[in-house]
């Protein structure tokens, strides 16, 4: 049936504003805003009611744009984020929110703020439990919720936290993000916000089977009944390599598959088009003939040999396989009289960024230019080349703002599609992947099936730990043998075990491609140490926290890799840090039990150390720092910044090494034609390589100023317009920056580092030093658990970690919420399932309500080859709070979890089995 | 894909428009209202009605009557019912079930008779188009199985509104318009236990109204079980309301139960234990293990159905031990 889609006038007040537009009635009001409004400050994460990334205010109260017809604003008051900020001058509201630095990625933002300013409008001066309820739907990724209630609450006048009042920008100090004013004014751009005025869309097709072979008809039938359909693209229009993946020798991922499929969601065909049309056209229109096949979908069938391999190239399944011996584990364990032992299972875990994977492409004569949200604008270049065909020069990488990554955004996902439909058609092409798509489509966490065993003396003292771990890796390689390679360093935890024996495997399954997520493994493997520890203290009648300090690496000593530990070990102090707590928190718990029948608490503590940098593998950076004749100082990063504060902390060390404030940088982020390589957002490494190579950066364009003025080493330096000055013990030189000739991008002088931190390979015992430094922590948790609905609820975290040195309070402490946050959604509630998960409404992520207060312990153990102190804080922040978690769910109720998350009704079902049991 | 198909948005500014463009249009057009649940829907292909008929912007469906007990307007937000002073007061439950749905923008667009007519749910419907297709549709669009328990000769997907259960515990008139008649009727008799025909509405009719009777000296309590403090459909409800007398002692009680089945469950059974007696613990334990067997959980929704079964007697246990506490 035609359906009349007229447009209708609709008259309505937007950010005080009349506003008239023509519009059918039935587009979502997030459509007209971003696509007919150029507001692209209202975002949209699922456009099914689930995330609330879309709330504006509608005559005042909160809604969510992609659910309201536009018909329906007919006479109201609309109110978006750009409508916040007056004159130009930020809000109360968002000037708390930069404060605080409740903006990380800032792609919840502008919902943040809105769904905020609706409970302010109609409450000015609300409770903590009322900020909980107006933000209950709008769900972050980044930032735990905590600086965000807190500065909602500033802003309402009822609560502040101590906050230095107008922070300097020091290194050190808790400078506001340089990129924090265009996130809260909803001015930032994303992958999905812009493209040039004459871009075709792009959608993608893809298999609703795990496993399947297909044929796809030849479509000129349907492009010739659609005329907005310009073309659909297969296999055979990939002009390179149709294949990619993380590593140089693996690229065992289609771009688009040629004839069987290996799991749901993999692409298929591409539709290139008006949007109009390639919305139209169906999957079921193009009449791809599915010949479905049985799927791996277990640990089990990957290995029984019953199924045919998911990879013809793999006979066994098996991808990757890691291995680690010290000492000989396996007889000590036999003689020892303490000794522990279980076995856990984790499940898919997915990122979850409230950013859809997003971006366009552009042919400009031979080259490729593609804008995309992205963690590796690098990695994308060759790899977008590679596809192609053509040399990496061809291409250029201009990164949008990220919204959210945590490892998800390292993988391809629109990048080598959207270089072919535009390289083909010499059209702008771009693609904003469905919320339902990005999670079928995209990488997860491996989700692991673990064993481990370990012993002690009597006195406590560790004398082995054994691991064995199978990792699912899914369909295509990723980042698997990474986590295979990773998770045998770690799986001892940051303890001196004498004798280890680490063995594990990536297995290929049919199911979405495990990649990296904060942690790559080690979050998986931290259960089960932390488990054993706890078992370990109890036996030997030592309190659990007093155990791993007794047990804790510290320097001098030799990691299981046999990596001499000589700087910044902070393990022993983080739990020192802790000591009163837990003491205060477990006599608290205990005195509640003692009064309460069916409620239960508990405490408990996990702990981590995670090396900063790939493993055993050059991966340097490369910064740049220029000085233009105008006096605006540029720093190139390379460094992505998803929301961690890249773009912040690059320029707080860069400006600490130069001597000049870092108010007067500006910054380029990620582009691969103005910046150098700075090498991939991951594994914990930008702070400390990339911020070494910010602080020679800086250094070496401090040391031609000085040589230029002639001056002192130590001398101070001032930037006035055009007029460099430069003070020494002799007086003061000046340096007039028009007069030097301009090199490139118009600086007359530019500065360069570049740090690759020194590691060495590993042996076939696993051998060597894999990182240049590890981070440590540990964090404890008390959790309440009803022991007749199974339910926890974590009440409060106390989390401490050796940083080295904090470049920016702020961010550190955003980036330790925010892993606490991913930490309590892996313990307790997250769990992809191939074939039933299929938008934010069936895969859960912690809201705003689910956040216990965290109190943040910072130890300052320097690292002497980070700047000025520094190391990586990313992916520690996450590790330890399953752990404790899941050490509180013991202490509370005496039953251990073995298959993770710990939902109510596996909780339950241990408590009732240990009921029965005694 | 996400994205809605191609439709036509009718606005009638009366009952009387909309019931005469629902007779013109038929089976190609469904009423909406909130639309926060049909919209999503509509996105996965589970309706494609070529006309909504939105009902919101009706004045007479969104007024709230206080008189012999009240009479809230179908169209009333849910948001407006959770915050109302006088629901608060004398129909606990509803306020309370009102104000757990979904997050607070969902409860300021969606309404009070959306919630009492939202979609039954599943793990198998509440997927979008090409995922039921590549499984094969089921009974309740587009296919002739039931993949929850395959030889089930009618759909099984659960009853998922917060609201239903309170209205029978609360024994609510539903007031239903259509063009030959307006017609009054139970609650419980409004709802029926079949996924796919889950309301015993015609389809010509429209839910108008909610007329709960006086209820001074009754309190009423309803609890409900999801993974998250927000945002997620119920795993179970529980709806109580009870009359004490000054001695303790039960002179009435209904007891109902949501997402337990495809309907809205009134426990009668169970609330008989406890009249004319004191109710202790015993009493109430024994109350809600009557209730239990009521529940026939199937796998699918969210957590497994062996433990949602076993809560039903405890949120029962709490929800009565409440209601009588308080």
């Amino acid at each position: 049936m035609e359906v009349e889609t007229a447009s209708k006038t609709i008259r309505f007040k937007l950010n005080g504003q009349a506003c008239s537009i023509a519009s059918n009635p039935v587009t979502r009001t997030s459509d007209v805003l971003r696509e007919e409004l150029g507001l692209t400050g209202t975002k949209v994460g699922c456009d099914a009611g689930d995330c609330g990334a879309c709330t504006i205010l509608i005559d005042g109260e909160q809604r969510f744009a992609c659910l309201t017809a536009a018909g329906q604003l007919e006479g109201c008051d609309v109110q978006t984020v750009e409508g916040l900020a007056k004159d130009g001058k930020l809000s109360p509201l968002q000037q708390a929110f930069h404060r605080y630095g409740a903006a990380q990625c800032g792609i919840c933002t502008p919902g943040m703020l809105m769904a905020a300013q609706s409970l302010l409008n109609v409450k000015p001066s609300p409770s903590r439990e009322e900020v909980e309820d107006a933000l209950g739907g709008v769900l972050c990724r980044c930032t735990g919720y905590s600086k965000i209630v807190a500065a909602v609450l500033e802003a309402s006048g009822t609560e502040t936290q101590e906050l230095p009042a107008d922070a300097d920008s020091g290194f050190g100090s808790r400078t506001r993000k340089v990129d924090g004013e265009p996130k809260l004014l909803g001015t930032e751009i994303y992958g999905a916000d812009t493209a040039p005025d004459d871009s075709l869309w792009m959608r993608v097709v893809r298999s609703p089977h795990p496993r399947a072979t297909f044929v796809l008809p030849s479509p000129e039938k349907i492009i010739e009944e659609n005329p907005g359909l310009m073309r659909i693209l297969t296999w055979q229009d990939v002009p390179g390599n149709n294949g990619f993946g993380i590593y140089p020798h693996i690229k065992d991922q289609p771009v688009l598959a040629k004839d069987q499929v290996r799991y749901r969601g993999e692409a298929v065909a591409a539709l290139i088009g008006d949007r109009k049309s390639i919305e139209a056209v169906t999957d079921d229109d193009l009449g791809i003939e599915w010949v479905p096949q049985d799927a791996i979908e277990s640990y089990e069938s990957a290995l029984e040999g019953k199924i045919s391999p998911v990879q013809e190239i793999h006979e066994d399944n098996l991808l990757a396989r890691g291995f680690l011996k010290k000492g000989d584990a396996e007889s000590v364990y036999e003689q020892s009289l303490i000794k522990a032992q279980g076995s856990w299972e984790t499940s898919y875990v997915e990122h979850a960024y409230i950013e859809p994977e997003a971006g366009y492409a552009v042919k400009r004569g031979q080259r490729l230019e593609l804008f995309v949200s992205t963690q590796t604008p690098y990695m994308d270049r060759d790899e977008v080349a590679q596809v192609l065909g053509i040399g990496p020069d061809q291409v250029r990488i201009i990164p949008s703002a990220v919204g959210g990554g945590f490892g998800g955004k390292l993988d391809c996902s629109v990048q080598p599609l959207l270089a072919v439909a535009a390289w083909i058609l010499e059209k702008p092409i771009r693609c904003t992947f469905t919320r339902p798509e990005s999670l079928a489509s995209s990488t997860k966490r491996h989700p692991a099936k673990m064993k481990a065993s370990a012993s002690c003396d009597k006195d406590g003292s560790l004398t082995s730990l054994s691991f064995e771990g199978d990792f699912n890796t899914g369909a295509y390689a990723s980042w698997g043998p990474t986590v295979a390679d990773r998770v045998p360093i770690h799986c001892s935890g940051p303890y001196f075990v004498p004798n280890i024996l680490a063995k594990t495997r990536a297995l290929l399954t049919n199911g979405p491609p495990s990649g990296a997520f904060r942690g790559f493994g080690v979050p998986q493997s931290a259960i089960a140490h932390e488990a054993l520890m706890d078992s370990l203290a109890e036996q030997t009648g030592i309190d659990q926290l007093e155990f791993r300090l007794k047990n804790a690496l510290r320097k001098g000593q030799k990691t299981g890799s046999g990596q001499l530990l000589e700087n910044s070990v902070g393990q022993a102090e983080c739990l020192e840090a802790l000591q009163s707590r837990w003491q205060e928190w477990r006599k608290a718990s205990e005195e509640f039990n003692n009064h309460s029948e069916i409620i239960k608490r508990g405490v408990g503590i996990g702990c981590c150390w995670y090396g900063c940098g790939n493993t055993s593998m050059s991966n340097p950076s490369t910064m740049r720092v220029g000085i233009n004749s105008e006096g605006t100082i540029t720093l190139y990063n390379g460094a992505m910044d998803i929301g961690q504060g890249a773009n912040t902390i690059m320029i707080q060390i860069c400006a600490e090494a130069l001597g000049l404030p870092a108010s007067s940088f500006q910054f380029i982020m990620g582009d691969t034609d103005l910046t150098a390589d700075a090498g991939k957002t991951s594994a914990s490494r930008q702070a400390f390589v990339s911020g070494r190579a910010s602080q020679l950066a800086g250094e070496h364009l401090r040391t031609q100023i000085i040589h230029l003025a002639e001056a002192e080493e130590d001398a101070n330096l001032r930037l006035d317009g055009r007029t460099l000055w430069v003070q020494d013990k002799n007086g003061e030189h000046s340096i007039l920056l028009s007069d030097l000739l301009p090199r490139t991008n118009g600086d007359v002088l530019v500065g360069e580092g570049t740090f690759d931190p020194p590691t060495t390979k590993l042996d076939e015992n696993g051998q060597g030093s894999p990182y240049a430094t590890y981070g440590f922590g540990a964090h404890i948790a008390e959790v309440e658990v009803d022991l007749k609905l199974g339910t926890t609820r974590v009440l409060r975290l106390a989390a401490a970690h050796d940083v080295g040195k904090t470049v920016n309070p702020t961010q550190v402490e955003g980036q330790i919420q925010g892993g606490v946050a991913q930490g309590l959604g892996m313990a307790l509630m997250e769990e992809y399932v191939q074939g039933v998960t299929e938008n934010l409404h069936d895969y859960l992520i912690p809201t705003v309500g689910d956040m216990p207060d965290i109190e943040i312990l910072l130890i300052e153990d320097p690292e002497p080859l980070g700047p000025f102190g520094a190391k990586g804080i990313g992916e520690h922040a996450l590790i330890p709070t399953a752990p404790a978690i899941l050490g509180g769910i013991r202490q509370a109720t005496g039953v251990s979890i073995h298959r993770i998350p710990a939902t109510p009704d596996r909780v339950l079902q241990a408590i009732q089995q240990k009921g029965m049991q005694a | 894909m996400l994205r809605l198909p191609p439709f036509e948005l009718l606005q009638p500014a009366t009952l009387a428009e909309a019931l005469e463009l629902k007779k013109q249009h038929g089976e190609d057009a469904m009423y909406t209202s909130g639309g926060t649940d049909l919209y999503p829907n509509m996105k996965r292909r589970q309706f494609e009605p070529h006309f909504l008929i939105a009902l919101k912007g009706i004045e007479e469906l969104s007024r709230i009557e206080i008189k012999n007990g009240i009479r809230i307007g179908a169209g009333v937000s849910l948001d407006k019912v959770a915050n109302h002073p006088f629901i608060q007061e004398h129909y606990t439950a509803l306020s309370t079930a009102a104000g757990l749905v979904s997050s607070p923008q969902l409860r300021k667009m969606g309404t009070l008779g959306g919630n009492l007519c939202v979609d039954t749910r599943c793990t198998y419907y509440n997927q979008n188009y090409p995922w039921r297709k590549s499984l094969g549709f089921c009974m309740k669009k587009d296919g002739d199985i039931c993949w929850v328990a395959r030889s089930s000769p009618k759909c099984l997907a659960v009853s998922s509104s917060d609201c239903a259960p309170v209205m029978l515990a609360l024994e609510a008139d539903f007031i239903l318009l259509g063009n030959e008649d307006q017609r009054t009727i139970k609650a419980e008799e409004f709802y029926q236990d079949d996924g796919i025909h889950y309301l015993r509405k015609k389809p010509d009719e429209v839910l108008i109204s909610i007329s709960l009777p006086e209820k001074s000296g009754w309190n009423s309590v309803y609890k409900k079980l999801r993974r998250r403090g927000t945002i997620d459909f119920p795993v179970l409800g529980a709806a109580v309301s009870v009359r004490l007398d000054e001695d303790g002692i039960c002179q009435d009680a209904r007891l109902a139960l949501g997402a337990v089945s495809s309907a809205p469950v009134l426990a009668s059974k169970a609330s008989e234990k406890l009249l004319g007696k004191k109710p202790d613990s015993d009493l109430i334990q024994a109350a809600a293990y009557e209730a239990s067997k009521l529940a026939k959980p199937m796998d699918n929704t969210d957590m497994n159905l062996g433990y949602r079964k076993k809560m039903v007697s405890v949120f029962a246990s709490r929800a009565l031990s409440e209601a009588i506490a308080s």
